[in-house]
């Protein structure tokens, strides 16, 4: 992808020779430092039109590059049951493309009803993480399939049954003997459904028009939701084309987040389950924030129902400020300028649910009931 | 290029096989080495290297994007993120690029100083929101802080501002645990949030600041340099091997190269060879003047032009596709089928065989034929090679058709060579000079042949003579192996050489005259015996007519006297005389053949004895005759009296030579079968057939005689009897001749003599004899005229007829008779003819009278027999005929025979 890089003439591209680079990136930083305040200041106030460039929220690009037939091919696949080991569970099953790309529960369940671990994320937009899963233990879409479709609690299968049962079907024989010169493996299936979920962009939101100039794609208080945004400090984590996805993140920065709500199960350790460092503990990929208003429940085991507790909860735990209300409100405003378009059609919801929350402050986490 | 050549010649030992062994080895190499070559990838140091390149470009750009994070002129993570992928897809990349086992320490390395940068790169990502949240969030809360406690307004304004320196410096820790310490302050006076803040800031601060070393420390630039360069170490290497690989292959290159060029310039030169050879061959084939074909399954796949001429085919396709056995005769069919499949199975050649082949019109003729069977492409094919030798075996034919005639022609045939070497001799040959037929001549020479004097003359005057002209007949003398010599009318011919124009070879036909000249000899002898028979014959003739006119008169004269009359002494005494004159007569009429033959069949045995007592008168008293006479022996056909004649005659000479001494005469009859060989022994006129013979035999123990003596036996007036007159013998062999029979003699001087007479086997039974009645005096009317050119003849007959009751007429030749007859025909009754007569003969005259008078009743008179007189007016109605000189008796009867008959 092409960057566009405004450089204010103030600021130079940094450079340096390798070996030199730690003495000289201190100084700067020491003169910059000084420059930061002020430059956040200024991008406090909303500007007629921005500078994409300064911005941390980024557009969605129009398209990832997919090979379309391989892309139908992994459609098919997405929506084909027979990847589970009963044949009822398919991925759309959890990652429900009429419904934001999630099933909408607390957790997913799988075969035979099984309960999940944890609350499954969409799969739009998902080519743009940088890992799969809570604890990006994916590198890439392919490798997260393999969850999902060996695990026990989601579709329980094997791959040499899925495989078989995909080779009885003589139009996948023949379209994978088509597009690939080993046929029907398990990794082309990968690569097919990989390709395809590549393809579930949802550019072209009215916050991506506004960013790339549209002035008048969004309101005055979706602007300024993105202004308190920006300023409360949650575009820290969730920055970036995907609105978040790209880093991971301690779930309670500022405060034991699990020690005021248990882990229910060790998916909780989040990233610690990967890499088995101490300081990974409890941290999680950060999500995107692109389809939240479509995605409910929310964080990793879908405990808050609403946007506006999961806000409250995350500005306690993460940023250590309180939010009003009023500015939940105009953030959730915001938020509901995020959702694109998938194949023409806007995901951005006509109504606004989320908006409606009651008072907020009598209750200082939103528990689930 | 002797040196080239040479090479090549022994190059042409090598067998295809191995050729081709060579090849694929050169080609395997090659093959081999071009794979490797292939393997190597050029490509892959730009590769590597980009890739190393990128890798670093990219690590600079983290660090970069890092530090422009921190500087707040990056403002999310997108870029970062996405280059930590980059990074991390290109580590792959280089992993399966630098597959190479010696690559791996260094790959883990690198991928070890990775997997730090990306940790500290996320630590950096999650450190740097929290710091730059609270950071940001200081400022802010600050503020509120100095609004809500004034008092404090300096403790936090200071505080602020030594956060702000710190973040400038810090590495200054003397500040930091200032701060540290002034927070502790914070928590007591209740400013937990800040407190919270300035630790984040404190701590998160140093976490972003250690992340940013971490990424830069890691080592990654180093590893990827330090890979790169084991890489192109590595490269340099399989560069090195490269080029030696590539050397390798151009030398394999170039060998093989050569090699299938020489081979190809081998094949060339083969390739020409072959198709001179194989035009030379073709060449060959088609000047070949015999016929050669090959026939694969029996049918024509190739025929020479030599062959197409031999069968007369117009063009080849008439031969080519049809069946061999086609060409064959019907007659060798099988002989030739069962010989071809001979030839297949065996898988041998067959040797030259006549066989009759068919042309294609039809015709036939001779081919000599040899087969020869061979392989072709896996096919079992004849070649066959055949020669018309039609003319040849029609030469053969000739040559051993003359070569029979050599062999079975009574000519000698010889053949000796230049220096006298006898070569050849035929039966025949061989025979005349007393060899047997086996006998080897080519041991001999043609002296051996010849007498001596005969040798010189055919040395100097024959053979040269011969060489000289190419043949010359001469009469020659040949030696009998016994040493007699045989005349011989000989051809000598030379065989002359074409070239040298001398005799290589000579070569003599010659007739064996010695029988010639002995028949010669006999001819002489016969013709001088049949001249005096003739004579005699002549003589005899006339005397008889003379006789008859003499007998005739004394006879007459004799009737007319009377019984006492002195005269009739004398009368009886001139028919006595006239009588054994015309016994004389007879003798020679029968040795000249022409005596009166009356046939009768008679039985010899018979005949003896109704002889017997005249024979017993014949002989002396000292002599006896013993008879063996035969019983029940078949008649023979004889003239009783000539028979008579002979064996009186043969009693008289064996009398004759038993002479004043006792003697045997034995007298046999009896019946043998004489063969050809007892034939031949024979005294005979002409050859006798084989078959049954009666014979009578006449023995004596007389004096015998020698050769001279039985040499000259027959001659007429040939005698040993002082008395004798020389005409018993010839006149015996005459009557034997005369009735076809034959006669042996047996004599040994001092010991005796044998005479056997072979008489032919008759049919006919033994004839009763007729009797004459003589007594019967029946008178007889009529008029006859008599024709004779003989006065006293006219005369007697006329006395003898007028005496037995006739009137007479007489004429002294034909055409009187024919006057007479015209006007006194119807008067006479008869005619009594003489044969021979001038003017107009008998034979003459008969036939006129005849036409005048068909029914004229005629008898002949003729000195000669009967059967020579009739037998030229057989079928002529002759009434009869009668021998002169007859008696009146003789001439009464026949006439009564005659007359009567009417």
């Amino acid at each position: 992808m092409t960057r566009q890089r405004f450089v204010p003439a103030a600021v130079q591209p940094f450079k340096p020779p390798i070996a030199t680079a730690r003495r000289c990136g201190v100084s700067l930083l020491r003169a910059l430092l000084l420059l930061a305040p002020l430059t956040l200041l200024l991008g406090a106030q909303p500007a007629a039109a921005l500078n994409l460039s300064l911005e941390p929220l980024q557009p969605i690009p129009e398209k990832i590059p997919a090979d379309p037939a391989l892309a139908k091919l992994g459609e098919k696949l997405f929506f084909d049951p027979r990847l589970s080991a009963d044949n009822t569970i398919s991925c759309a099953h959890c990652h429900d493309l009429e419904h934001g790309g999630v099933d909408g529960l607390k957790h997913s369940y799988g075969v035979d009803g099984r309960e999940g671990m944890v609350n499954s994320p969409t799969v739009f937009n998902s080519g743009l993480n940088f890992a799969q899963f809570w604890d990006g233990r994916a590198a890439t879409l392919e490798d997260q399939i393999d969850g999902p479709v060996t695990g026990h609690v989601e579709m329980d299968s094997k791959w040499p049954d899925v495989l078989k049962k995909l080779r009885e079907d003589q139009l996948y024989k023949q379209r994978f003997h088509t597009l690939f010169d080993d046929g029907l493996t398990a990794n082309n299936v990968k690569h097919a459904i990989a390709e395809f979920e590549r393809t579930l962009l949802t550019p072209d939101s009215r916050f991506d028009r506004y960013l790339k100039g549209d002035v008048n794609a969004i309101n005055e208080a979706e602007k300024h939701g993105y202004a308190l945004f920006k300023s409360y400090g949650c575009v820290s984590c969730h920055q970036g084309r995907n609105v978040g996805g790209n880093l991971f993140q301690k779930l309670g920065v500022m405060g034991d987040y699990f020690k005021e709500n248990a882990m229910e199960n060790k998916a909780g350790l989040g990233r610690f389950n990967v890499t088995g460092l101490a300081s990974d503990k409890h941290r999680f990929k950060v999500p995107s924030l692109r389809l939240v208003v479509l995605t409910a429940p929310y964080f990793h085991n879908g405990r808050y129902r609403t946007l506006a507790e999961t806000i409250r909860t995350m500005a306690k735990f993460q940023l250590g400020r309180h939010i009003p209300d009023e500015d939940i409100r105009y953030i959730i405003q915001f938020l509901y300028t995020l959702p694109g378009k998938y194949r023409g059609k806007s995901l951005e919801p006509k109504d606004r649910p989320l908006l409606h929350f009651g008072n907020l402050d009598s209750a200082p986490s939103g528990a689930d009931s | 290029m002797n040196s080239a050549a040479g090479h090549a010649f022994s190059f042409r030992k090598i067998p295809m096989s191995a050729h081709l062994l060579i090849l694929m080895l050169l080609s395997g190499l090659l093959i081999h080495d071009f794979l490797h070559l292939q393997r190597f990838d050029s490509a892959q140091l730009s590769r590597v290297h980009s890739l190393i390149d990128q890798l670093e470009k990219l690590d600079a750009e983290t660090e970069q994007f890092m530090l422009q994070t921190i500087n707040h002129t990056r403002f999310n993570y997108d870029d970062l993120t996405d280059d930590t992928l980059a990074m991390r897809d290109t580590y792959h990349l280089l992993q399966s690029e630098l597959s190479d086992a010696r690559f791996r320490d260094s790959l883990q390395d690198l991928h070890d100083s990775l997997t730090t940068q990306f940790t500290a790169i996320d630590e950096f990502k999650a450190a740097f929101s929290i710091w730059a949240n609270s950071s940001r969030y200081l400022s802010v809360l600050i503020k509120q802080l100095i609004a809500a406690h004034p008092q404090q307004r300096l403790m936090l304004t200071e505080l602020n501002r030594d956060v702000l320196n710190w973040q400038l410096y810090p590495d200054n820790d003397e500040l930091k645990t200032q701060l540290l310490q002034q927070s502790k302050i914070l928590r007591t006076t209740g400013m937990e949030e800040l407190y919270r803040h300035l630790q984040i800031i404190l701590t998160q601060g140093g976490e972003v600041l250690d992340a940013i070393t971490a990424s830069t420390t890691c080592g990654t630039p180093e590893n990827a340099e330090r890979l790169g360069e084991q890489f192109d170490a590595f490269y340099t290497q399989e560069m090195d091997q490269k080029r030696r690989n590539e050397q390798t292959l151009l030398m394999l290159g170039a060998l093989l190269l050569a090699y299938l060029v020489l081979l190809l310039m081998m094949r060339q030169h083969d390739q020409r060879a072959l198709r001179e050879s194989e035009q030379r061959f073709r060449l060959l084939f088609d000047l070949i003047p015999d016929a050669v074909g090959i026939h694969q399954r029996g049918l024509w796949r190739y025929v020479n032009p030599a062959a197409m001429q031999m069968y007369g085919a117009k063009s080849a396709d008439e031969l080519i596709g049809s069946p061999v056995l086609e060409r064959i005769h019907p007659d060798h069919r099988r002989q030739v089928a069962e010989r071809i499949q001979n030839e297949v199975k065996k898988n041998q050649p067959v040797p030259l065989m006549a066989q009759k082949h068919l042309r294609i019109d039809g015709s036939s003729f001779y081919a000599e034929v040899q087969g020869i069977p061979f392989e072709e492409r896996g096919q079992q094919s004849i070649m066959v090679v055949a020669r018309d030798i039609t003319q040849r075996i029609h030469a053969e034919r000739e040559s051993s058709r003359l070569i029979t005639i050599l062999e079975h022609t009574s000519d000698f045939v010889g053949m000796a060579d230049r220096n006298g070497q006898v070569l050849y001799v035929n039966p025949a040959g061989k025979s005349l000079v007393g060899l047997a037929a086996d006998h080897d001549v080519q041991q001999m020479q043609i002296a051996d042949f010849h007498p001596e004097h005969e040798t010189a003359r055919l040395l100097h005057e024959i053979l040269p003579k011969a060489e000289a002209t190419g043949s010359y007949q001469t009469k020659a003398i040949f030696k009998h192996s016994d040493g007699h010599d045989i005349t011989v009318s000989a051809v000598f011919t030379a065989h002359q050489d074409n070239t040298t124009g001398k005799a290589t070879h000579f070569s003599v036909i010659g007739r064996d005259l010695t029988a010639e000249l002995e028949r010669n000899k006999q001819l002489e002898h016969t013709q001088r015996l049949e001249s005096l028979g003739i004579l005699a014959g002549g003589i005899a003739h006339d005397f008889n007519n003379i006789l008859t006119a003499i007998m005739g008169n004394a006879a007459m004269a004799n009737r007319g006297l009377e019984q006492s009359n002195p005269a009739r002494e004398q009368l009886a005494r001139i028919e006595a005389a006239t009588r054994r004159a015309s016994d004389l007569c007879k003798q020679m009429l029968a040795y000249s053949g022409k005596g009166r033959f009356i046939i009768k069949a008679t039985n010899l045995t018979d005949l003896v004895e109704d002889m017997t007592r005249l024979m017993e008168v014949s002989i002396h008293k000292n002599v006896v005759i013993k008879y063996h006479l035969a019983e029940n022996l078949p008649a023979v056909e004889i003239d009783t009296a000539q028979i008579q004649q002979v064996i009186l005659n043969l009693i008289t000479n064996a009398n004759e030579a038993i002479g004043e001494k006792s003697g045997v005469i034995s007298f046999s009859t009896g019946i043998m079968h004489a063969d050809r060989h007892y034939l031949d022994q024979t005294l005979t006129d002409k050859p006798l057939p084989e078959g049954r013979y009666v014979y009578f035999e006449v023995s004596d123990t007389g004096c015998g005689m020698d050769e001279q003596t039985m040499q000259h036996m027959f001659d007429p007036f040939f005698t040993t009897k002082f008395t004798g007159r020389g005409l018993g013998m010839s006149a015996v062999l005459g009557i034997v001749r005369g009735h076809q029979g034959a006669m042996r003699v047996y004599s040994e001087l001092g010991k005796g003599t044998t005479f056997k007479v072979l008489l032919p086997v008759s049919e006919q039974a033994v004839a009763v004899e007729e009797s004459i009645d003589h007594n019967d005096s029946s008178p007889l009317t009529g008029t006859i005229l008599i024709v004779d050119d003989e006065e006293t003849i006219r005369e007697v007959a006329a006395m003898m007829l007028e005496e037995a009751g006739f009137d007479t007429m007489s004429a002294n030749d034909g055409v009187e008779a024919l006057e007479v007859y015209k006007q006194h025909g119807d008067r006479i009754t008869g005619v009594l003819m003489d044969m021979t007569m001038p003017r107009m003969d008998g034979k003459e005259c008969f036939r006129e009278l005849r036409r005048i008078n068909p029914d004229v009743k005629v008898v002949l008179s003729s000195g000669y027999n009967e059967q020579d007189a009739t037998s030229r007016f057989v079928g002529q109605g002759l009434a009869g005929f009668i021998q002169k000189p007859y008696s009146p008796e003789a001439l009464i009867d026949k006439m009564r025979e005659v007359f009567a008959a009417s």
